[in-house]
């Protein structure tokens, strides 16, 4: 009897082991699997605001006037998702989307900056998000409500100003180290606390198929995807500034500046220097497109007002002796000068 | 009654050995290969969470395959993922096998962090660059006899964020 009861016990233990294990397991392939599907639902909720973000003008777009915080879950592929849905603050024809997926007891949450397309089938097919980010499960956890979204939002802003910061030095580094072919001498340029030995340079392959590959050339750094140096075109740029109306004394400011920066930019181009040369060529950019518009604005209204006061003082003539009229002429002319200096010297070119 | 039990305990032991003899091979390999594809899900899991906010692939170049990945993420901090040999399970396989580690080199601090690893056990693995905005991952996991093949694409979601700028 006492020998049955052994066997029933160690029979009951092993079973009760057997499933343990298999418990263990079958959690960690539910992990992995709920993670994956938190993760599309997520992005099936972000597709599904963008379509419906496209499909109308910007004009009536639902959350125009407030915010869509949608609070309550929208059913999907077993799952569910939650979502907010603004305006940039601070930005115009962008919009900030949060969407949280869940799926059992796993939560993604998932940040699109979504540049708005007056295009419909661009918006659909290759809708610009300028900014993405995946939060960790930690940040999931919380409301999809204004204070919540708010901080959030201030989180990203933060990432995407360090993003623009760091893009110039990225660029320098990777400049260092984008002709190397072999992750140990990768490692040891970035200064990584790794033993180096072991790591291998070369895919494997049958024999006689090589895998050697040839150092990368140097090139410009392609900036997601491409670099803004391959739209460096001289004769576009001139065209441009044929066609904005700048006053003439302004418009030969801009040649100068332009001439100035073509030729620093053609230097450090022949000498590799790409990232130098990429960033003085935004830089010139920036300046042009920005800047200089607004500086012919401010020199237009100078001009305005300068004839306005003229045309007062022609009004006055009569009553004023020739060298008097030809003075105060003299003194505003002066003034007129002196102002649209100052205006182009507190917007000073690249 | 106890010599009953003690027949049937004897029969039931016999049949759990024939069958264990018969099917062993096949169970372990079956298990062997289901723990490597858990591992692969697992380290597929922690490679997108690695890669997917990425801007760019800087390594391989387009058109290319290597056993490693450089990235930049979404705030130009460089990631480089890489094969590094295993010589304990390289002598216990009695072949070549690696481990997948990832070093982030923080381009504020001009540091990198400490590396960690990512998944164990790999005979061959290979990153597979068609363009600057995705990559294909594919590999072999070895456990003893037992190897389980994985191909993967993780497509990098801010590689459009540097349009236009």
């Amino acid at each position: 009897m006492g020998l049955v009861v052994v066997i029933i016990t160690v029979l009951f233990v092993a079973v009760f082991a057997i499933l343990n294990l298999m418990r263990g397991a079958g959690a960690q392939v539910s992990y992995s699997d709920a993670h994956v599907r938190s993760l599309a639902i997520a992005e099936s909720g972000v597709n599904l605001l963008v379509s419906r973000l496209m499909d109308a003008t910007w004009e009536d777009r639902w959350f125009r006037d407030r915010p869509d915080f949608h609070g309550s879950p929208v059913a999907c592929e077993g799952g569910n998702f939650i979502y907010a849905i603004q305006d940039t603050p601070g930005a115009s024809f962008t919009v900030d989307i949060w969407v949280r997926g869940e799926y059992r007891s796993t939560r993604r949450l998932l940040f699109y900056r979504v540049k708005y397309e007056d295009l419909l089938f661009k918006g659909l097919t290759s809708p610009g998000f300028s900014f993405t980010a995946d939060l960790p499960e930690t940040a999931a956890a919380g409301s999809l409500a204004a204070p919540a979204v708010d901080s959030l939002t201030a989180k990203m802003n933060d990432l995407v100003d360090r993003k623009a910061q760091t893009r110039g030095a990225a660029a320098d580094r990777w400049e260092e180290i984008a002709d190397q072919v072999n992750p140990t001498a990768i490692l040891t340029t970035l200064g990584a606390n790794v033993p180096t030995a072991g790591i291998p340079a070369r895919s494997q392959a049958p024999a006689g198929v090589s895998t050697a590959v040839a150092p990368r050339p140097k090139e410009p750094v392609p900036a997601g995807g491409r670099s803004n140096l391959p739209n460096y075109d001289k004769g576009k740029l001139w065209d441009w500034i044929g066609r904005q109306g700048f006053d003439s004394e302004y418009a030969a400011y801009l040649h100068g500046v332009a001439i100035r920066n073509f030729t620093e930019i053609d230097v450090k181009s022949a000498l590799e220097k790409y990232s130098q040369a990429e960033r003085q060529f935004k830089a010139f950019l920036r300046f042009l497109f920005r800047h200089a518009l607004r500086v012919q604005a401010l020199r237009t209204q100078a001009r305005l007002r300068y004839e306005a006061a003229c045309d007062e003082l022609d009004a006055q003539a009569a009553s004023l002796t020739p060298e008097e009229y030809q003075a105060r002429k003299a003194a505003l002319l002066s003034a007129y000068r002196q102002e649209l200096a100052s205006i182009v010297n507190a917007n000073p070119a690249p | 009654m106890m010599v009953a039990f003690f027949v049937l305990g004897m029969l039931m032991g016999g049949c759990f050995q024939l069958f264990s003899f018969f099917t062993g091979k096949q169970v372990a390999n079956i298990s062997a290969r289901f723990q490597l594809q858990m591992e692969v899900r697992r380290a597929l899991v922690n490679l997108y969470g690695e890669a997917q906010e990425g801007i760019e692939v800087l390594k391989p170049d387009p058109g290319s395959t290597l056993p490693y990945l450089v990235l930049r993420d979404l705030v130009n901090d460089l990631h480089l993922i890489f094969l590094r040999k295993d010589d304990k399970l390289t002598e216990k396989n009695g072949s070549d096998t690696f481990r997948l580690w990832s070093v982030v080199y923080n381009i504020e601090k001009g540091t990198c962090r400490e590396p960690h690893e990512i998944l164990s056990g790999i005979r061959t693995m290979n990153f597979t660059a068609h363009g600057f905005g995705s990559v294909v991952v594919s590999g072999t996991l070895q456990e003893g006899q037992a190897r389980y093949s994985f191909l993967n694409m993780i497509r990098l979601k801010n590689v459009f964020s540097e349009e236009g700028k």
